[in-house]
Formats: C-alpha cells, structure tokens, sequence
C-alpha cells in the first residue's frame, strides 16, 4: 500500500527533525577518522562529476562518511577501502550485509538501513556526506526521496534501471566517487585478468553453447540477458540460440515444464532459487533433458556461489569464478 | 425474474423444469464432453505431441522417452486434478448459493478460502510444511474451522442462521483472515516464495501423492453433495416453508456445510484457489436445468471440470513456451461471462 498523504508528510517532519538533532550531537564529536594514507595529492580528485540517470552529481571534497543503499554498493566501497557508516543488505547476508567471500571486517560495522523501502529516519541521522545508489530500481521517486538530505547521491547510470548496472559501471562510478579510481581501476583490470586466465586454462570453454535456466517454485526460466549469462561468456561460452531465440525484453523468459527439451545443450546449467537445488537434480523431466542425461549440466546448488552470482559485485563474481570454473571444467569432461 | 427481485421467490413463479428426459440426455453429453475434454488434455500442451505418441505412452510407457514423461508426469496429473477439483468447484458453488439463498455467493464468502490459505501459510511458516500432501491437511482445517466459526456467529440472535446473517458474519472473517495471512507472509519472505505458487490456482506442478489422499475425501463429498439436492430445493423456498414442509433447517444447512468444507478444502489444497468456476457454473447450469437442485448439483458437477480443463488447455498453449497457470484462465475468462450474465438478468431464482 502506498502511504497516504499524512503519512507521508509525517515521516518528512520525523527526518527533518532528526537531520537537525544528529546535526546539533555531532557538533561536538570530533570529525569522522579519515582512512589512513590519504595525501593532499589524491584530494586532487575532486571535486568530481559523474554521470547519472539523473543528471551529473558532483561530489564537491572526499566524503568521510558514506552511506552505501544499491545493491553490492557497500561490498564495492569496502573493496576500495572505504567503509560505508550505513548499508543495505540486498542478498540477507544478515550482520554487516558484506557477503562471506569478503575478507576483512568493518572497525564499526554500518547501519543495516533497508533495501527497497529505506529507512529514512536512520539514514539522516547517520549524516552522510555521501549516499551510493549505483544499483537500484532507478526510480525517480526514490532518487527524490533520498536527495531531499541535501548530499549527493549517485544513482544508477544512464539507463542502468531496474538494477541492470553492471559490476564494472558500478565499480568505476563508486571509485570516481570516493576518490578511489585508481584503486578500481585495480580491481577492474585484476578481475578481467582473472577471466581471460581461466578462458585461457579452459580452451575447451570456448564456442561452447550453453543454455542457462533457473527454477522458482515449481516453474522454469531461462535466461537470455544478465550477469549470469556475461560471466559465462566472459570464459567463452556462448549462449544456445535456440534460448536466444525466444529472448523479450526482461532477463529471462518462463519455460513450462513440457518445453525442457529447450535447456539441451553442449552444457545445461541451473540456478536454484531460495535453495532448491534438490528438486532440480530429482525433476525427471530435467534429468531427461538430453544433455543433463549424458552428464553435462551443472546444478549450482551452494548457497555461497548463487549469492556471488547475485551479488554482481566485483568480489562476489572474483569468488564465483574460483569456485565455478573447476565445476565447469568438470562437467564438460563428460 | 430480475436481478432486484428479493432471492426468496416463490416455488411456482420461477421457471419450469425441463422434463427428465431431456435433462437425462443433457447430462450424457456433458459426460461425453467430459471425456473428449480430459483426452484433449492429454494431447494439447506447450510441446506439441502427436495423437500416436500420447497412446503409446499410455499404452507402453518408457521412461527414458522424455515426450512419455511429459505425458505421464505432467499431462495425466493435471488432467486428474482439473476433473477432480473442477467437480468439487462446481458443486461446492451450487450448494453454498443454494443454502445461503444468494446467487452471488461463492466459496469466498464463508470465508472458507481464507481459512483454508490461512491454514496452509500457517502450515508452511511456522511447522515447515512445504509438500502438497501437507498442504491438503491444512486446508481441510483451515476451511473446516473458518466455516464452523461463520456458521457460530450467524447464529447468533434470536432468529438463528439466516443468509444473511451467515453472509455478512463470513465476509467479516474472510477480512480478519486474509489480513492474518498477509501478517505472516509479509514477516517471513521464504514463506511468502512457497505460497505465492500455490496461491495462483494451477493444475500443473501438483503433487500426486495429494491426488491419491484426497480421493477419498471428494468421493464422500460428492455423494453427500449430489444428495442435497431435495434439502436445496426445500431450503430455496424459505426457511418456515421448509420446517412446515418437514425439514430440519439447522441440520439440512450443517450437512451442506460440511459437504462445502470438504469440497473446498480438497479442491483448494490440490488445485489452489480457483475463482470463478464456482461462481459462474452453477448459474450456467441452473440456465439449462430450470431451479431443481437434483439436477443443478450434477449438471454444475459436470460443467465446472469442463471449464476447469479448457481454461488450462487455453494457459497450456497462449503464451508458450511458457504456461499460464489456470487460475488466471478462468479468471480471465469468467469475470465478462458472469458480467454479462448478471447485465442480462436471466439468471433463473434460486
């Protein structure tokens, strides 16, 4: 339900009100503790402009406290060395929100503020210099609500609605914006380094035709667009046209179970949905899929490598890339 | 009569029955129907299958032939469950808009549906319920008590359970259920993942386990509903005609409700809730046979699987190669025909 009016208005007195109180507390603490290493060389950076659904943001000095709300976008900050004081914790990771692939810890762990409804009182209270929301609906409604602080808040790019920002448009837009590019521009080139060696260890990978499906309850999908299918392609396989054939507009199009003739493939791979693998692997109609038959498909049941595949964050898809290349490996000997 | 008459019309000004006969080789063309629809179901589908392949699976299954799986596991289940949910639809209409004496009334307004939803959200959230056979359990208790609970508090006052009463008692519950179900699903997203399949009415995907357990179930009920069918009549004319005519009023509504409950519960654990089947067949048959209930009860028996498996046959092949489930089907479908049956006002008086 949409909130009325009132409420509407009520919850804009709550926020004012507590952008104020937190404005009068923090007065007296002393400044935010900048990331150690910091020269006035790197400060250079800004003020720096970037690029938006939504106009050019342009971030005036280094933000000290930063409030991560897109998808991944906390996980990105973090690999570039800056900790988000507020996150929002997309994949129910639980705890800091930081998915289990991520090595280090937070010195304070961030505000937990809510993925598609944010919690607005929590968020002013923060009193963020800096608000990230590179992967998100890309809704106006919701860059209105959050600009209403009055920081900068760096949307989705230019067409990235409906969380279609990819992992290297969030990571170059989250770097310029912390004054961090160099460093992204580490992890960029480090994670696609990473890609052309495993293409390059797999030979056998390319040109391969896959077909890529996932299950929801009891109903089929494949996918014709997306980070799944990128990644794979990044390795050189190649998704089957007979899938492509039926692509729409959306990441992926429903298969009834009659239709599973539709996943054969030189390799069939499966996403579960919410952990049910299990009833993938005892579909008779999956396992009579020609090539799941012959033992060349692949149910990625852990838990830990769906969410690196959901995350589409840099980390998570560095993770997802060390555990799943062997598993692909593995099931193209057959 | 005209949809602003009073519901309680007098036997002799609504419309004659159709001589026996006649309705007789009605509802042998309906069986047949019946019949060429569930052998259809086995034919028509997402993938195409030729007549021969179909036989041959029925004949000598092999499952290694992945066109005989799709017959088997998917095609033949379905096709048991339209029949069988589609017949406890039609009936259960019929009986609960003849007992409530409103022709508008349908499962929904005893507020059985939301108790047998909210049993099974229950069911799945808090006791880890996530199999269909665990799912029929549920539903039977959730219909059973939200029934028994609308009939208690239209019971109330003096002049007992009037439709009325009855009617009002189970819309307020149907809200104070559906807002506990929301309640629960809204806390608990996993929950909200398993029940959001369920809560489509389909006949795809359903267990078969659930078919062979609730068999039983809609056998009796079947028969105690078909056997309303003089109770019905009796009810139709008023409750004091109905007690001068020698009927217990309390006890003949308590058989029907039970027979609601059961009907209800089994279709909506096996099939989800489906809406519309059994609002609309009753008002089709009763078009047919004229007001005797001993002939609405089999002829909307028989119609509502018709229905049931034309809407999935239509979701089969409309958006391939996917599937729209039949729940939107008959939705789609069913919302303009009672439309326009309810503006043309011919629908005969209960």
């Amino acid at each position: 339900m949409r909130p009325s009016l009132s409420r509407g208005a009520f919850r804009l007195l709550i926020v004012s009100l507590a952008a104020t109180l937190a404005a009068a507390c923090s007065a007296t603490t002393p400044p935010a503790d900048e990331p150690a290493g910091e020269t006035a060389a790197a400060d250079a950076a800004f003020p720096v402009t970037i690029p938006t659904e939504f106009g050019d943001i342009t971030v005036e000095k280094r933000p000290a406290k930063v409030v991560a709300l897109g998808w991944s976008d906390a996980e990105t900050a973090f690999a570039l060395g800056v900790q988000p004081v507020g996150a929002a914790d997309w994949l129910a990771f639980g705890g800091d929100g930081l998915g289990p692939w991520v090595q280090g810890e937070y010195r304070k762990p961030p505000a937990i503020l809510g993925t598609l409804e944010v919690k607005l009182e929590s968020l002013a209270a923060l009193e963020p210099d800096l608000i990230l929301d590179t992967r998100a609906s890309g809704k106006k409604e919701r860059y209105d609500q959050l600009a209403e602080l009055g920081v900068p808040v760096i949307g989705p790019p230019k067409g990235g609605q409906a969380y279609r920002t990819s992992w290297d448009e969030q990571l170059d837009m989250i770097g310029k914006a912390l004054g961090k590019s160099q460093e992204a521009a580490k992890l960029k080139a480090d994670l696609e380094a990473k890609f052309a060696k495993a293409a390059q260890d797999n030979p056998s990978f390319k040109g391969t035709e896959v077909a890529v499906g996932a299950r929801t309850g009891d109903s089929y999908g494949a996918y014709v667009s997306g980070g799944r299918l990128d990644f794979l392609e990044k390795l050189g396989f190649v998704v089957s046209p007979k899938i492509m054939a039926l692509a729409g507009k959306d990441f992926s199009v429903p298969v009834s179970k009659e239709r599973m003739d539709l996943f054969d493939s030189d390799l069939t791979i499966m996403f579960p949905i919410a952990g049910n693998g299990k009833q993938i692997a005892d579909d008779p109609l999956f396992k009579a899929v020609p090539s799941v038959k012959a033992g060349r498909s692949l149910v990625l049941n852990d838990r830990d490598v769906a969410t690196a595949f959901s995350s589409t964050s840099v980390t998570g898809l560095s993770y997802a890339l060390d555990k799943v290349v062997p598993l692909l490996a593995d099931a193209m000997k057959k | 009569m005209s949809t602003d008459a009073p519901a309680q019309v007098p036997a002799q000004t609504a419309p004659r029955s159709r001589p026996g006969a006649a309705l007789s080789a009605g509802i042998v063309v309906l069986a047949g129907a019946v019949v060429v629809a569930a052998g259809l179901s086995l034919v028509v589908g997402a993938k195409p299958l030729p007549w021969d392949t179909v036989l041959e699976a029925l004949r000598h299954y092999d499952a290694n032939d992945p066109d005989h799986l799709i017959v088997f596991e998917l095609r033949v289940p379905r096709t048991l469950i339209g029949l069988l949910a589609g017949a406890a639809l039609g009936l259960a209409g019929t009986l609960i808009q003849g007992v409530t004496r409103n022709p508008l009334a349908d499962p929904g307004i005893l507020g059985v549906n939301a108790g047998a939803a909210l049993a099974v959200v229950f069911g799945i959230s808090v006791l880890g319920i996530s199999s269909f056979t665990g799912y029929v359990w549920f539903s039977f208790a959730g219909a059973a008590v939200a029934a028994a609970v609308v009939y208690a508090i239209g019971s109330l006052g003096r002049e007992g359970a009037t439709p009325v009463k009855i009617a009002l008692a189970g819309a307020a519950l149907t809200a104070a259920l559906e807002s506990m179900t929301t309640a629960i699903l809204l806390t608990d997203s996993l929950t909200y993942e398993e029940f959001r399949f369920w809560r489509v009415g389909s006949l795809a995907g359903r267990d078969g386990a659930a078919l062979v357990q609730a068999a039983p179930f809609l056998l009796v009920a079947v028969v105690l509903a078909i056997g309303c069918g003089r109770m019905l009549n009796a009810l139709a004319i008023g409750d004091d005609l109905a007690r001068a005519w020698g009927l217990n009023v309390a006890v003949a509504r308590g058989i029907c409700a039970l027979a609601v409950v059961v009907l209800c519960g089994t279709a909506t654990a096996l099939a989800g809730p489906i809406v519309f089947v059994g609002l609309t067949v009753p008002h089709i048959a009763r078009r047919i046979t004229g007001p005797d209930h001993r002939w609405i009860l089999p002829y909307s028996m028989l119609i509502a699987p018709l229905l049931l498996l034309v809407a999935d046959m239509l979701g089969r092949v409309v958006v391939r190669p996917g599937e729209l489930q039949a729940g939107i089907v008959t939705a789609v479908l069913g919302a303009p025909v009672f439309v326009a049956m309810i503006r043309r006002g011919k629908q005969a008086g209960l």
